[in-house]
């Protein structure tokens, strides 16, 4: 706890409903932290540690408001001379006031010497009451930063509250903890290593592991990506049917549970991804206009989503190129790749004349009599793609989510109107040798090629995924780079 | 044309009637939510007081048309002919609560004291009943109340003991406190801070209202006790007629000690006082009680038939005059006092205060109308109750001075004369004073001593703090508050007017619901009558 422990302690402490615990929750990714609009929600002090495989690499302290900070100051300037540690003489003088229970709360963990996070909102101009809060904590002597959390979008204030908070505080910084991407709270954090020297190698070990941390869930990501391709295109559902009448209700039930199948492989890799950032409590709300509010294949998804004509067409070249070439290596080269060529052809014109997304139904008699009808797997090409721009949509809304938001803020700024105006997907912004991988590692477990073969192209497939993942999830405005 | 010709006259009165307890909780309703929903000084209260001169001036009414009960009294008839109030109408809900009780408590109180003489007058032959059992059993626990109750009386009345102690009262308070208590030690901490909030609001009203209704309630509750009483002894004379008509009946006297008739007729005589001198027989005699003596070795056999039942008259009268008349008496007075407090009520709280700014300001409209019609030529501008504008009333004449005080930061950006016009003419205080607060490198006693010199001041009875309503009301202002309220008179008054947020050069946003809640329910959790939040407009001089 102290400025000599080994793990960086920070306690953020401010003016009651300026934000504290939506920061607390932010920085640790924490949705459990109560939050409210209502001043006085927090009334005890909680430790939050950050651990990395069970050991606690950085801790916060999420207190109560400032209740009594007149009464303290003039306490502190009154018995400031005949003590060192201030907090705690207050607390062994006062702490026995009730009316004092938040303030103690505040204090005690300011008397193991610990960093702290003063938190003020910026969007409202500076009041004496923040000054004398600003010359307690300048009292203490403890190692402090002030975090300006702009609650309203609103930057009147900001240069005051800067010019107020240079005088007592060894660092300062913007950070709105209810839009607060991942690299801003790496910098968050790297700027915390300013404020005490001591804590310089602990900090950087446990950004580190941050880092670490976040890189493994990007690697988990891609894993699920390539999960949802398989499913996705190998999805296929078949029925028997004896009795001819039934052809018809029996082909529209197959369709629809063709459609739910995709639907849940669809939404079980959205709650993995969910998962792996940590919002186990609220609902992320998507933003209303979102394409993610559409079904997988409603004409605007495919409008909006996918690649373009011309680069579906040199895909699906590559795609039904795959399939001549498995010809080829069975007539042992003696077709001189006549069929991987033409199977690149038929590919290209398939893809180029065929604007269907649905699956493909299709009716084979059966020997033992009646009929099997089979939907799917669907083949469109661009179909994979449509199933990447969708959850590489919902990763980037869900990795830019602050743990401090319950519910959409009303910026217009936030991530979530950001997304609102997505009009085209990630894909379509692919390089040419990305959507070749890509289309390699489709075309590989739509041909059903060999498992050394399979394990190849999806190495390559999640490495790429893995760059375009950490780019959307590192910028501050993923969107406009996508769109780049 | 004057707006109150559109307002229908109240359907009941020409005169408006006295304030009942019905009248007072809707009355506190309607004010409670007009000064919730910001409708404090809605043109709608202007209205209802014109037309209450009117009707006063049309039927030669002499009374003083500025007396605050009656206008009030007015307005609140014309209050439950509409929403919110005639949906709800709690007065009457809780009047009607009353009206259930009262009768569930005649129930009770016919059907005890029927059953309890029926059984002590129980006769078998063998075993007469027991006078002295049946008075101690009847009257004893009744007499020992009401002498509890007179000499409480007479404690206050020397002022022994002040007018507020008793049991009831501490006792309420002690089990509201408990309560309390209780809910802040194993709730407050598990609740969220906005159900933290609102129930130490509604605890803080509750309390409010309780002090306001203690008397009153008390009252009723004294009634409803006497009622208890009168009809358990009415009960209790019926019943021991009835089975003296219908029955064989008897009644005796025993004692261990050496008791002489003598001594029992002497007692008896006594107790008979208060009506020998109307009905000087209707007591036993001696040889009655000599011939009324049980000795339980020797039974009844040997005594005289005359004698056993010649105590049932002394008996009858003696839960009258013991038991019915002090019942009926105090039962008077309870109802005395409870008119008599309704009546005493003076409607002089804040909210009162701004109701009775609002009704009695002169409202300005003008309107325009469409020009291009020559054969119905638009009126001129309308000047709307100048002309019929009542005189203004007796509490204008006196100069509503007050007091503001404001933050250091706010002092700096605001313009004083628009405060005050704007405080002027929402409560219609006259501003004289301003305090500014001490700023983070003075001590919060310099405060103080600005207050020291000005405590007498007339100004010092309506303080206006100017609060910017983003700073949420931590404990030390709502200590302070409290401590300023404290060196107040006891009617003085105390407005908080909340601003918002400043948004650009002179310009304000407005107070967000959230902060104007906040501090409407930490407000209300001071239980202070003369203690409100409202809103404030101002425009700012120096950005």
């Amino acid at each position: 706890m102290t400025t000599s422990s080994p793990i960086p302690t920070y306690t953020v402490v401010g003016h009651p409903n300026e934000g504290k615990s939506s920061v607390v929750a932010t920085l640790t990714e924490d949705d459990t932290v109560r939050i409210s609009p209502i001043p006085g929600e927090t009334t005890l002090s909680r430790e939050y540690p950050v651990q990395i495989d069970g050991r606690t690499v950085i801790q916060f302290v999420d207190t109560p408001g400032f209740q009594y900070p007149r009464r303290i100051l003039e306490w502190f300037r009154e018995e400031g001379s005949n003590t060192s540690n201030l907090a705690e003489a207050f607390i062994a003088s006062q702490g026995t006031d009730p009316d004092l229970s938040h303030d103690v709360q505040l204090l005690t963990p300011l008397t193991h010497g610990c960093g702290i996070i003063y938190v003020i909102d910026g969007s409202r101009p500076i009041s004496s009451t923040d000054r004398i809060e600003m010359e307690i904590l300048r009292l203490t002597g403890n190692p402090r930063m002030a975090i300006i959390n702009p609650k309203e979008f609103q930057e009147n204030y900001i240069s005051q509250w800067k010019s107020a908070c240079a005088k007592a505080f060894n660092s300062i910084r913007i950070f709105d903890a209810h839009q607060a991407t991942y690299s801003e709270r790496i910098a968050l954090l790297e700027s915390l290593k300013g404020i005490n020297q001591d804590w310089e190698a602990a900090l950087a070990s446990a950004i580190e592991a941050f880092e670490s941390d976040w890189a493994s869930r990007i690697h988990q990501v891609s894993g699920i990506l390539c999960e949802l391709i398989r499913s996705g295109i190998t999805q296929a559902e078949s029925k028997s049917i004896f009795n001819l009448s039934e052809e018809e209700s029996a082909k529209e039930k197959l369709q629809k549970k063709y459609e739910n199948a995709l639907h849940s492989v669809e939404k079980e890799c959205h709650q993995s991804i969910r998962k792996l950032f940590k919002h186990n409590i609220f609902n992320i709300d998507i933003p209303p206009q979102s394409v993610l509010h559409d079904e997988l294949f409603t004409e605007r998804t495919w409008q909006v989503l996918g690649l373009s004509k011309k680069q579906i067409v040199s895909t699906a070249a590559v795609i039904g190129g795959g399939l001549g070439v498995k010809i080829d290596l069975a007539l042992a080269g003696l077709s001189f790749g006549v069929f991987t060529l033409s199977g690149a052809i038929a590919g290209a014109t398939t893809a180029w004349l065929r604007g269907e997304k649905l699956a493909r139904t299709t009716i084979k008699k059966q020997k033992i009599g009646g009929i099997k009808i089979t939907v799917g797997p669907n083949t469109n090409p661009q179909f994979p793609f449509i199933l990447i721009d969708r959850a590489m949509l919902y990763f980037q809304h869900v990795s830019n989510w602050a743990h401090a938001r319950s519910k959409p803020t009303s910026s217009t700024t936030s991530t979530a109107l950001q997304l609102a105006s997505v009009e085209s997907g990630f894909t379509s912004h692919w390089s040419k040798q990305q959507r070749d991988t890509c289309a390699q590692y489709i075309k590989s477990v739509a041909a059903d090629a060999p498992y050394e073969k399979q394990a190849e192209t999806e190495r390559e497939c999640r490495k790429m995924l893995e760059e375009m993942l950490f780019e959307i999830s590192k910028s501050n405005e993923p969107t406009s780079k996508a769109a780049n | 044309m004057l707006p109150q010709a559109t307002i229908k006259s109240p359907s009941n009165s020409n005169a408006p009637r006295e304030w009942q307890l019905e009248d007072l909780i809707d009355f506190d309703f309607a004010l409670e939510s007009a000064s919730k929903s910001g409708k404090i000084s809605d043109h709608q209260h202007r209205e209802a007081f014109l037309q209450f001169q009117k009707e006063n001036d049309r039927n030669g009414t002499k009374s003083n048309s500025t007396e605050r009960s009656k206008a009030f009294r007015y307005w609140l008839d014309k209050q439950r002919q509409r929403p919110p109030l005639a949906d709800a109408l709690p007065g009457q809900l809780f009047c009607r609560g009353i009206r259930t009780l009262r009768t569930l408590i005649y129930l009770a109180a016919l059907l005890s004291g029927t059953l309890m003489t029926a059984a002590l007058l129980r006769y078998d032959g063998t075993q007469p009943t027991n006078v002295a059992g049946f008075l101690s059993l009847l009257l004893g626990g009744q007499l020992v109340l009401l002498a509890a109750t007179g000499a409480g009386f007479l404690l206050r009345r020397f002022g022994i003991i002040r007018w507020e102690s008793g049991i009831i009262a501490p006792g309420i308070h002690f089990c509201l406190n408990r309560c309390v208590k209780w809910i802040q030690q194993n709730v407050q901490e598990k609740s969220s801070a906005e159900s933290r909030l609102r129930m130490q609001a509604f605890l803080g009203s509750v309390t409010r209202k309780h002090s306001h209704y203690q008397a009153i309630i008390l009252g009723i509750l004294s009634t409803l006790l006497q009622s208890f009483g009168i009809w358990f002894n009415v009960a209790a004379v019926a019943t021991t007629l009835f089975l003296v008509t219908v029955s064989d009946r008897a009644f005796g006297w025993q004692s261990s000690l050496n008791l002489s008739s003598q001594e029992i007729h002497h007692v008896t005589q006594r107790i008979a006082s208060p009506w020998s001198f109307i009905l000087p027989s209707i007591a036993p005699t001696i040889t009655e009680i000599e011939g009324s003596r049980i000795f339980l070795k020797d039974g009844i056999k040997t005594l005289a038939n005359q004698n056993l039942v010649s105590w049932w008259p002394f008996l009858a009268c003696s839960l009258l005059v013991y038991g019915f008349a002090p019942r009926f008496l105090l039962w008077l007075g309870s109802h005395w006092f409870v008119r008599n407090r309704l009546n005493q009520i003076r409607f002089d709280s804040l909210t009162c205060d701004r109701l009775w700014e609002s009704m009695n300001k002169q409202e300005l409209r003008t309107s325009g109308s469409a020009l291009g019609k020559p054969e119905n030529p638009p009126p001129p501008l309308e000047m709307v109750a100048l002309q019929e504008a009542p005189p203004m009333s007796e509490e204008k004449k006196e100069e509503p001075y007050a007091l503001v005080i404001v933050e250091p930061e706010l002092a700096k950006r605001s313009s004083q004369n628009k405060i005050d016009t704007a405080i002027h003419e929402l409560i219609g205080w006259t501003v004289s004073r301003w305090i500014k607060l001490p700023d983070e490198t003075q001590s919060s006693a310099v405060f103080w001593e600005q207050v020291e010199p000005i405590r007498n001041e007339a100004s010092f009875e309506r303080i206006v703090l100017i609060q910017e309503a983003f700073q949420p009301p931590i404990r030390e202002t709502i200590a302070w508050i409290k401590e300023l309220r404290a060196t107040q008179a006891p009617n003085g008054k105390m407005m908080i007017y909340l601003v918002g947020r400043p948004k650009e050069a002179g310009r304000r946003q407005e107070v967000c619901e959230t902060n104007h809640q906040v501090w409407t329910q930490s407000v209300d959790a001071l239980h202070d009558n003369n203690l409100a939040v409202s809103l404030l407009e101002i425009i700012d001089d120096n950005e």
